[in-house]
């Protein structure tokens, strides 16, 4: 049986040993976000991120951006009567991000092991290790709709992989990063996530996460939840404004004139 | 500049939305179609999810063919009497068209049939309407000219089985606008065969309710535009409430847009219209019918780019 002081000190030594894990690691990565909210206003055509900080000289850097994983519904196309191409079925992909970006100062296969690409889920290849389709027949079936799902979204600009867009600068045993992109309009109102792992040994050293906020701000947050809250006046007013809109218009040319 | 749109959530350029509202209502005011056929196609190409584009459409068109509808019924061109039989089965057939589309759904080949009915009842009114019209032009040529005319009837033709038995039908009524005497029944069995079509291919309907008004209803071209501008205005307004109630997917900003544009089309497309000849105006509706026809046959022969699209839409 423990002694009260040998309690004590036991405890002692483990906040000891707590305190500097957590200071080693809290300088191993910092990072910071600006701006950290991203308002969607009536002419938000996408905005600019600017990700900054600093890691361990002799680390490179992987900077991430996605939102929680879930369930999505996408249709599918294929050949029928071997002729024709058209909507086939539906497939379901579960758990992907709306939105999925990654940049490194490296590729990522050449600095990190399959394992700690799967343990962080970074990479498409750990994407679609993770990631289930269904209904599909086979892995060879599977594999090729995650290829045109990563596709799908990349044309819409938000799933991407880049290299070599983070710039650095070593200063002694210091390496400051700064990454500035452009945020993408086609990425819908949520909080995302943006994760910078300091990558060293083919493995993460230590990591730092931050969130970004896009919301939908004033009369467009105004009308998305009338749309949503009071449907049916949503609807009547949509449509007596429209009314009032041809009106207008009709009288302003007025309403033709002569007979044909 | 750029506009944010609050449910299809994605931004776009107001010059491009403007001026598809233009290109659209100048249809609409010219060839009195609702235009969804031409614009849903459009705007999902643009980056509008489907289901969003398909319902903002629906309130356009609501907003353009008031501003139609407004401007031929001044000119004397609405037949009211035709627009509301045709109103009544376009009603009935567009229920019961979203019935059968639930259960191709169940069986699985709903988009093949949707498909295939597309290309074909496009293509055939297409090609139809632009043989007819053609013959038409030629034959007023040749009049002009002072050539005889090719059919000289020496005596008056024998009526058809067919036209007995369309007098024979009940309820059988005058439509003086029209200056065309159908029985109502036959008008609103027209009208259920369209609305069942129209369903079946989600969209309003102007480009077949228009030939079946010329060619069997044998409406002058110029009520035809009036007429149909009238029926599908309220056709539209149930659809646009429906879908902002039911599906909360009628994007309202994307909707006004359109409408910028499409109201001041549809007046110019109607001027433009008293001076074109009403052959003049089914030969560029019927190429333009053709020229989509194409297109959605390539879309169905060529690989696509993508195999993966979002749900909803045509």
């Amino acid at each position: 049986m423990k002694t009260p002081s040998k309690t004590f000190m036991s405890g002692l030594a483990g906040a000891f040993f707590l305190l500097v894990f957590f200071a080693a690691s809290a300088y191993s990565v910092t990072s910071e976000v600006v701006p950290d909210r991203i308002d969607i206003g009536s002419f938000y055509h996408g905005g600019h991120v600017v990700v900054t900080g600093e890691v361990e000289a002799g680390e490179d850097i992987i900077i991430q951006f996605n939102s929680p994983g879930k369930k999505a519904h996408l249709r599918k196309k294929g050949k029928k009567g071997g002729l024709l191409w058209m909507n086939v079925g539906e497939l379901e992909f579960n758990p992907v991000s709306d939105l999925y970006l990654i940049y490194s100062t490296k590729d990522i296969n050449s600095i990190l092991s399959p394992d700690q690409q799967d343990k962080f889920m970074l990479g498409y290849d750990a994407f679609r290790r993770r990631v289930e389709v269904s209904p599909v027949s086979d892995e060879a079936e599977k594999a090729t709709w995650m290829n045109e799902f990563i596709r799908f979204k990349e044309k819409n600009r938000i799933y991407g992989i880049f290299t070599g867009e983070i710039e650095t600068k070593t200063d002694g045993d210091r390496k400051t990063f700064k990454l500035s992109i452009d945020w993408p309009y086609q990425a819908q109102p949520q909080e995302y996530t943006v994760s910078v792992y300091a990558v060293k040994n083919n493995a993460v050293q230590d990591y730092n996460q931050a969130s970004l906020n896009v919301e939908k701000v004033g009369a467009l947050k105004f009308l998305s939840n009338m749309a949503y809250n009071k449907a049916a006046i949503y609807g009547i007013v949509s449509i007596l404004i429209a009314f009032a809109a041809g009106f207008i218009v009709s009288v302003m040319f007025k309403g033709g004139g002569g007979s044909h | 500049m750029y506009f944010y749109l609050p449910i299809a959530l994605t931004s776009i350029s107001l010059p491009l939305i403007v001026g598809l509202g233009l290109l659209v209502g100048l249809l609409s005011g010219l060839f009195g179609v609702g235009g969804g056929f031409l614009m849903t196609p459009l705007l999902i190409m643009i980056g509008i999810p489907p289901t969003v584009a398909a319902a903002s459409d629906s309130l356009q068109i609501v907003g353009a063919s008031t501003s139609g509808t407004f401007a031929h019924w001044k000119l004397g061109n609405v037949d009211f009497k035709m627009g509301i039989c045709l109103l009544i089965g376009g009603f009935t057939g567009g229920l019961a068209g979203v019935q059968l589309i639930k259960v191709l759904r169940m069986m699985g080949n709903a988009d093949f049939v949707i498909k295939v009915t597309y290309v074909l009842m496009l293509g055939i009114v297409g090609a139809y309407m632009f043989a007819e019209s053609i013959n038409s032009l030629k034959k007023a040529k040749q009049q002009k000219n002072g050539a005889p005319a090719v059919e000289t009837p020496s005596k008056p033709k024998k009526e058809s089985g067919f036209v007995r038995f369309l007098k024979s039908l009940p309820l059988q009524t005058r439509f003086e606008k029209s200056g065309v005497t159908h029985s109502a029944l036959l008008v609103i069995v027209l009208g259920s065969i369209v609305g069942v079509l129209a369903a079946i291919m989600g969209v309003g309907g102007g480009f077949l309710m228009v030939p079946v008004m010329v060619y069997l209803l044998r409406m002058p071209m110029h009520v035809v535009v009036g007429t149909s501008l009238f029926q599908i205005l309220f056709t539209c307004v149930e659809v646009s409430f429906l879908q902002a109630y039911v599906n909360h997917t009628v994007d309202f900003v994307l909707a006004v847009l359109l409408l910028a544009g499409s109201t001041v089309g549809a007046q110019i497309g109607t001027q433009l219209g008293k001076k074109l000849h009403g052959d003049q105006l089914k030969v560029i509706l019927s190429v333009i019918v053709l020229v989509v026809t194409v297109k959605i046959l390539m879309d169905l022969v060529l690989e696509p780019s993508l195999l993966l699209s979002l749900k909803g839409g045509h």
